[in-house]
């Protein structure tokens, strides 16, 4: 891979390069751990690369050390650039970039947390993984902790920020909440209606996946992928297998490549369709919630006839797809042009609605430069100016066939968050038109035996925004899989955009920007 | 006739009668206890005007104190476990305990590990098991209506 | 408003049936694992993929029984796909719900 961008980090950084290697396009750059802050800035800031991803590894057995990944994407080369740095396994410390860097906030502290390295001169150095009655010194994905291991409980205590004043009260909500949602807890502090400060805390739904993967056979984690984030099945199965067969050197048939991108913007359709219900359900919308949730119902039942899975599960494999979908073409192509019509008219029903309006323009505002820092993605980060969007930037499955405008806007409120959707539905369906249209012949199933060892990145534009995987395979297994799920990135973006908002829009913000707690929690 | 018979007797007529309330009306409290959402897409479908679930007098409650039933998903992890207790002890007696999905069932994929408990029934008494993953809406209604007993109403009689 | 009311007029009732009128599920969908006793050889491979661990076989006193459990089944159809003979089968069926973890499982045995 020769690029401009590349050459010039590496020119840049000469002295304090110990070691590099490309495998596809990932470039790999281990440096001097003392460098990492000022390497990281210069990425940042300098060549102003977003960092997707941070993630550790457990080398202590080869080589004595771990090892932390810094991923930054290249969205013009379609190339990754991963700075490295070896941690001593007996002295886990190494600088935090976090108070530079604010995307790598939770990064950081859930590395902390799962393989006990100390990021040092972190600015909020609390547990984020591990609640109060986990032992210290025990940490899971090291790999000499065990799955089944069950850490007794111990005392503890979570210190929350703490908001002083005159008339300030503080809200607790959750983790059961009133509404049928995915446990979480929220402590708002108030004077009056309006928050003055929002302090989320999640992993409640910690279901040690990224441990499982470790611990179960290739063909059974396309599986537990699919179940990470529900209704996100297709996005993180297809993240996984694209992983798995890059490091296999499989090429997957034409037929497959397609039926994925359908199977991926039918479930962005249905997940769009669900958020603009619940996003009229929160403003009291009766009548537009239960049409929106009349369309996503269609949408799911056609799921259903089409793959025999209301969420779209059990239909990827490493190497293609276990089913075809080719004679359903009619089908699909009627049912949804009756559900691109009656959404249209839909949306002209919300936008002519100013009871609808006046309650979502200017509503939980995300400022470009809020969304830029957080590295907020998806279509959260689409409606406050970022234009970025894995299928164009990374192309992945067919995408690079097809032409589709990538909606962008830049109010940053719930109501750009809104048309942001709708806009991607209607292109959603204009390319499960095309795809339809160009379906190649032939088989949609390579098979994969074995995989040999190695380690690379699988990624998706899943309905909430950019999905990443890293995998590293040794001996037909998988040594470790980070999973980045889009919400981990997005869901700190909501303590900024409720502030200065009153209570009662906390669910239509907290709606809109439509996150997963299991994925974030995993 | 001894005491034991007397009781069970009892017990029997308490449960008919709790039946005759719940034919008319069942509030369910939804307590995800570490799914991965699927199971929520069901439930919210299941008050959706294609299932609309509030026709048979179900209704999903805001607080487990307003509840008769609670509809537990997700496999319960480690962090769950208290809040999980908590709702169940919240929800007034007769508790029904429906454990939806197959993570609520024993686990599913996720299994029992450091994190994942591995089934509702492990915590509290479940009195009705709902496969599926997730089950479509129509298993869910069914797993109502066998905790209450109302199947013979569904082959019986055509309206309710 | 009023095209709020026409449109509420034109979409009429949308509900289903359900459970007054029985509902089959589609053609394809994944429901119910069940055996087919005579094909099968009792090979184990179906026990080997299922990846929540649902299916078993076991051994007493010279008899096999291979056990499935629905309890706990994410019905993604790996045993109906590495079944040689074709001893296993998913059907459409869905109401699965019981009141005990024993009724949802599912036994064929076979003297040696």
């Amino acid at each position: 891979m020769k690029t401009e961008i590349i050459d010039t980090i590496k020119k840049d950084f000469q002295e304090n390069i110990l070691e590099e290697s490309i495998s596809y396009n990932e470039i790999y750059l281990t440096v001097k751990k003392e460098s990492i802050v000022k390497l990281c800035d210069r990425i940042y800031y300098h060549f102003d690369l977003p960092l997707v991803s941070i993630f550790a590894t457990d080398e202590r057995n080869i080589n004595g050390f771990f090892k932390i990944h810094y991923v930054f994407s290249i969205d013009k080369n379609d190339a990754f650039i991963i700075l490295r740095i070896n941690v001593d396994g007996k002295n886990p410390g190494y600088p935090s970039i976090t108070y530079k860097i604010a995307a790598a906030n939770w990064y950081e502290r859930e590395m902390q947390d799962m393989f006990g390295l100390v990021p040092q001169g972190h600015p909020d150095p609390r547990r984020l993984m591990n609640f109060e009655d986990w032992p210290d010194g025990v940490h899971p994905l090291r790999k000499d902790f065990d799955i089944r291991t069950k850490p007794p409980r111990v005392n503890g205590e979570y210190i929350y920020r703490h908001v002083d004043g005159e008339g300030v009260y503080e809200i607790p909500v959750g983790p059961v909440h009133a509404g049928v949602i995915e446990p979480g807890h929220f402590r708002f502090s108030v004077a009056g209606e309006p928050i003055i400060n929002l302090e989320i805390r999640h992993f409640y739904t910690h279901k040690g996946v990224e441990k499982l993967f470790e611990n179960i056979s290739i063909d059974k984690a396309v599986f537990l992928s699919e179940r990470i984030s529900g209704d996100n099945s297709v996005a993180h199965a297809v993240a996984f297998c694209q992983a798995m067969e890059k490091i296999a050197g499989v090429n997957v048939p034409p037929r497959a490549r397609f039926i994925r991108t359908i199977l991926l913007e039918l479930e962005r359709i249905y997940n769009h369709l669900g958020d603009i219900a619940g996003i009229a359900t929160d403003v009291a919308f009766a009548f537009g919630a239960a049409h929106a949730n009349k369309l996503k119902e269609e949408v799911l039942q056609l799921n259903e006839r089409v793959t025999g899975s209301r969420m779209l599960r059990g239909m990827n494999a490493i190497g293609g797809v276990r089913r075809d979908i080719g004679d359903k073409k009619d089908e699909i192509l009627q049912k949804l042009s009756i559900i691109q019509r009656d959404f249209r008219k839909l949306m002209e029903n919300f936008t002519s609605t100013p009871s609808l309006m006046d309650r979502i323009e200017t509503t939980g505002r995300i400022y470009p430069d809020t969304a830029k820092g957080l590295h907020v993605v998806g279509p959260s980060g689409r409606a406050s100016g970022l234009d970025r969007d894995t299928r164009r930037d990374h192309p992945y499955a067919a995408y690079p066939e097809f032409n589709f405008k990538v909606p962008v806007l830049k109010a940053g409120d719930v109501l750009s968050r809104t048309i942001v959707r709708a806009d991607e539905i209607c292109e959603s369906v204009a390319l499960i038109e095309q795809a339809l249209w160009a379906l190649p012949e032939r088989e949609t199933r390579v098979n994969v035996e074995k995989i040999p060892d190695g380690h690379a990145f699988g990624y998706t534009e899943s309905p909430r925004g950019e999905t990443i995987y890293w995998v590293r395979t040794i001996g037909n297994r998988i040594d470790r899989c980070k999973v980045r799920d889009p919400s981990f990135c997005n869901w700190l973006a909501i303590e900024y955009a409720v502030l200065d908002n009153i209570v009662p829009d906390f669910p239509i913000i907290n709606k809109s920007l439509s996150l997963s707690y299991s994925g974030n929690d995993m | 006739m001894t005491v034991e018979d007397e009781i069970e007797i009892m017990g029997q007529r308490m449960n008919d009668k709790i039946r005759k309330i719940f034919g008319r009306s069942l509030h369910i409290r939804e307590v995800d206890a570490g799914s991965c959402n699927a199971c929520e897409v069901e439930v919210n479908s299941l008050s959706n005007p294609i299932y609309d679930i509030e026709r048979f007098g179900l209704h999903i409650v805001a607080s487990p104190r307003h509840a008769d039933m609670l509809l537990v998903t997700g496999s319960v992890t480690r962090n769950m476990e208290l809040a999980l207790l908590k709702t169940y002890n919240a929800t007034p007696s007769p508790k029904l305990v429906a454990a939806m999905g197959s993570c609520a069932c024993n686990g599913g994929i996720f299994g029992e590990t450091y994190a994942s408990g591995g089934g509702v029934d492990k915590f509290i008494p479940v009195d009705v098991y709902i496969p599926g993953c997730p089950p479509r809406p129509q298993a869910v209604i069914f797993g109502i209506m066998v905790v209450l007993d109302k199947l013979e109403q569904k082959i019986g009689k055509k309206e309710v | 408003m009023f095209e709020i009311i026409k449109k509420t007029l034109q979409t009429g009732c949308q509900t289903t049936k359900y459970p007054q009128t029985p509902d089959f599920a589609p053609q394809g969908f994944r429901g119910k694992p069940e055996f087919i006793a005579e094909k099968c050889t009792y090979c184990a491979d179906c026990v080997k993929v299922c990846p929540a661990g649902v299916i078993w076989l076991s051994e007493k006193s010279g008899e096999k029984t291979l056990s499935l459990s629905c309890c706990g089944c994410i019905f993604c159809g790996r045993c109906e796909e590495v079944c040689k003979p074709g001893a296993i089968k998913l059907t459409q069926e869905y109401e699965l719900s019981a009141k005990k973890k024993e009724d949802l499982i599912s036994s064929i045995g076979r003297k040696l």
